[in-house]
């Protein structure tokens, strides 16, 4: 964090002080980042094999829940330097003192700590490890070492998201098993396309804090090609559900509606030269890309969940 | 920290306590009362939730141990 070009003459609108309420602190723990991490570890509690005590499954959901936003209140720890210089993050609560560093590091540190020990004694030992491996990719790997390394933060990083529903499915069954990996693969593909297309229309955020985000380093056409490009990739992985089993018609439905849409916002992108309907394309691929992936989880929440699983096979035949 | 300016010099961990120890003002003791608030909830919720779990787990074994 340290650095002597830093401008210590710049500085935001004055605060009374920096001892924060509670909403701060929640603020810290990324709410909406946090939700969705919650909904993908759900499904894959719901989806695998087996059964689990719904007391037990609530503690796994709220260590998922915590484990996720403590390494959220650590991004913003370690990231504070930079998100004070971008239009995005400067509203966040370090930045505008409402909360101090210190503070943030310790709420962070506290619950990522609480949330694996709970995980590993209270639900089990698998899932704990996949916890802690989840916070630490995202704190150590993606936010210290990655993100203002190399453009391939977010593809590696990504792994970091992906975790959650393997961390669901292995609370029920104590293993990592070939489904989860799947579904984790799901997440992992999506990532770069649905971050690139936030970098193409916040590129200038990132290039005045020298974060090497793949506009900035390889420029916006070799991101709208790269984007097209995991796009595609991510078509067959969103199709496995299906072939192993876990996923029926009402999924194979939605992945392949959803993914045409996916397709065409990409390939749409990557045809655009011009600045103003990249913007608005990838502002729109940047939506649709969340709402895809909230689709394809609630469809498994609901075949697996409320019983409406109809298999393809069974269907054809 | 009344008054204090956010400067990037500002967020380093330690920084805050080279300049001058916290005043308490009635809002910042408000603000306190609160998390002690959120806080004191969280922390019986958590009692709940372990006496629950304790519960569950045990109960089964306490099922099994009959059975057999």
């Amino acid at each position: 964090m340290s650095d002597a070009s830093i401008d210590q003459s710049k500085s935001l609108p004055t605060v009374a002080d920096n001892f924060g309420t509670a909403g701060d602190y929640i603020e810290l723990l990324k709410p909406r980042v946090m939700s969705l991490v919650v909904f993908t570890g759900l499904s894959g509690l719901v989806c695998a094999p087996g059964t689990i005590h719904p007391v037990i499954a609530f503690v796994a959901l709220l260590c998922i829940a915590v484990g996720a936003g403590a390494s959220g209140a650590l991004n913003m720890w370690y990231d504070a330097d930079i998100d004070i210089d971008m239009e995005r993050t400067k509203g966040r609560p370090i930045p505008t003192g409402r909360v101090t560093p210190e503070g943030a590091l310790a709420f962070g540190t506290t619950l990522s700590f609480a949330s694996v020990l709970i995980m590993g004694l209270m639900v089990n030992v698998v899932a704990g490890v996949l916890l802690a491996i989840t916070i630490a990719f995202y704190v150590f790997v993606y936010t210290m070492w990655l993100k203002r390394t190399t453009p391939q933060n977010i593809v590696i990083g990504g792994a970091a998201g992906a975790f959650p529903p393997m961390i669901g499915w292995a609370a029920v069954t104590g293993t990592v098993s070939l489904e989860s990996i799947t579904l984790f693969a799901i997440i992992f593909m999506w990532t770069p396309p649905h971050f690139w297309a936030l970098a193409l229309f916040r590129s200038e955020d990132y290039r005045a804090v020298n974060v090497p985000m793949l506009p900035v380093v390889a420029g916006n056409k070799e991101t709208r090609r790269q984007i097209l490009l995991y796009s595609v990739l991510l078509m067959p992985i969103t199709a496995l559900p299906v072939y192993f089993g876990f996923a029926g018609i009402a999924y194979a439905v939605t992945a392949f509606i959803g993914g045409a849409v996916f397709l065409t916002l990409a390939f749409l992108i990557w045809q655009r030269g011009d600045a103003d309907a990249e913007f608005k394309l990838a502002k729109r691929l940047f939506a649709f890309s969340i709402l895809y992936l909230f689709l394809l989880f609630a469809v498994l929440l609901v075949e697996q969940g409320l019983g409406a699983f109809i298999p393809l096979t069974g269907f054809v035949s | 920290m009344t008054d204090a300016k956010v400067t990037k010099a500002s967020l380093e961990i330690g920084s805050h306590h080279a300049i001058e120890p916290p005043v308490w003002t009635p809002a910042m003791l408000a603000r306190r009362r609160q998390r002690a608030t959120y806080l004191a909830v969280a922390l019986i919720a958590m009692v709940g939730l372990f006496f629950a779990v304790t519960v569950v787990k045990i109960g089964g074994n306490i099922v099994v141990e009959r059975t057999l």
